[in-house]
């Protein structure tokens, strides 16, 4: 017996050409809420699958983003039940892999290495953090989603966030405050 | 202002969440306070710091490759999750039997007798046709019509789709993930049509709205 395909090629490119805008988007998060580039692409992976094999049509969706967003996150909360791993944010490595990222033809290598010291410390501040003031922080002050969005992808009411955003930049300030001189290098970085 | 209420309200300062009125009093404390000001700055420093930490990029042609090993292994065998959400889908098989395509060349024959299909509301079904053929084809031009309030899943609005495939000699399976309005009509018929440089066949199916689920549901 035979199969005829539906729409085979089709289909896919439809697929790849809902999906593929969001991919950076859904990667970012998927690595904020991991803290690993592997486990990030694991998670994106094992979303487009079931959303391919489910069939999926985004157009269908008011938000297509806010909507994967929100399964991306349920889907990391069961990946993490599963698994029993925990988010490898401050691992020595990963902390490598962010600072690599620092432009190498720089300027003024001064400030960079100073920006450099600056993340690492602020990394070490995230580490401290519970899990959710951690990951809020990283999805709001860093991605720069808003409240709102957050409020549906998180399922959490908007209070409940802004107290938790609150508490945890609170906490983020006083260990960047006690560990960091940020404020003799203030007038160097610009947002 | 106080500068413990400054700094309470500072969060909502930083992100401009406040009411004009309170904004406009946040900065007019900021303006005045010394302490305050630098408060303000250590946190908007923080931010900015925060905004640097940049995640690595993926591997290497990461975002093109998932999409194809995606849309390329999602039907695989061997994935259990997979394989269990198609189980649950698939709620129909109708084999439509009937020889396509024979010799005489710019024929038109219509197929067997038409067969209904009953189909629970709002929700995709998967329905397969069994389209025999006696002998192996290449280039069929394969158009299916849709009625009103039917849909194939994944293809909304779309009420005819045509695509070309080959046909082995035998059976060759066509599994139609079928989506059905409350609202359809009595006898809506879906079409499919093969044509062919051999010959054309048309076969026509009924749809109506199941009234309770399948029998033969899995």
């Amino acid at each position: 017996m035979s199969i005829i395909p539906l729409f085979a090629g089709s289909r896919a490119r439809r697929f790849e050409a809902q999906l593929r805008p969001l991919l950076p988007v859904l990667y970012r998060y998927a690595y904020r809420l991991t803290g690993a580039r592997a486990d990030a692409e694991d998670l994106v992976q094992d979303l487009l699958l079931r959303l391919y094999e489910k069939e999926l049509d985004t157009s269908r969706l008011d938000n297509p983003q806010t909507w994967l967003l929100k399964v991306l996150y349920r889907q990391y909360i069961d990946w993490q039940r599963k698994s029993r791993r925990t988010p490898t944010l401050l691992a020595e490595d990963n902390a490598s892999e962010i600072l690599a990222q620092l432009p190498a033809h720089d300027p003024v290598p001064e400030q960079h290495l100073h920006q450099a010291q600056l993340q690492r410390q602020l990394l070490q501040g995230l580490a401290q953090l519970n899990e959710q003031q951690r990951i809020l922080i990283l999805l709001h002050d860093v991605e720069g989603f808003s409240l709102t969005e957050l409020q549906e992808v998180l399922d959490a009411p908007l209070g409940t966030l802004k107290s938790r955003l609150h508490r945890g930049r609170q906490q983020l300030r006083e260990i960047f405050q006690h560990d960091g001189e940020p404020s003799a290098h203030s007038d160097r970085v610009t947002g | 202002m106080h500068c413990n209420q400054f700094q309470q309200q500072l969060d909502d300062y930083l992100d401009g969440s406040l009411p004009a009125a309170q904004d406009a009093a946040l900065g007019q404390h900021l303006a005045q306070c010394a302490a305050c000001h630098g408060a303000y700055h250590q946190a908007l420093l923080l931010q900015a710091t925060l905004r640097q930490l940049a995640p690595p990029p993926p591997s290497a042609n990461f975002y093109p490759q998932v999409l194809q090993r995606v849309t390329g292994r999602a039907s695989r065998p061997g994935q259990n999750w997979l394989k269990g959400a198609l189980a649950a889908s698939v709620l129909m098989v109708m084999l439509l039997s009937g020889y396509v395509l024979q010799q005489a060349p710019h024929t038109s024959e219509t197929g067997p007798a038409a067969v209904t299909i009953a189909l629970l509301p709002e929700q995709s079904q998967t329905v397969q046709l069994a389209f025999n053929s006696n002998k192996a084809l290449t280039e069929v031009a394969l158009t299916l019509t849709l009625p009103e309030h039917v849909e194939i899943a994944g293809f909304p609005g779309q009420r005819q789709l045509s695509w070309t495939t080959d046909l082995a000699q035998g059976p060759n399976m066509l599994r139609l993930p079928l989506v059905i309005g409350r609202d359809v009509s009595p006898g809506a018929e879906l079409v499919a049509q093969l044509n062919h440089a051999s010959g054309n066949k048309t076969f026509r199916i009924q749809t109506r709205v199941a009234q309770t689920p399948s029998p033969h549901s899995t």
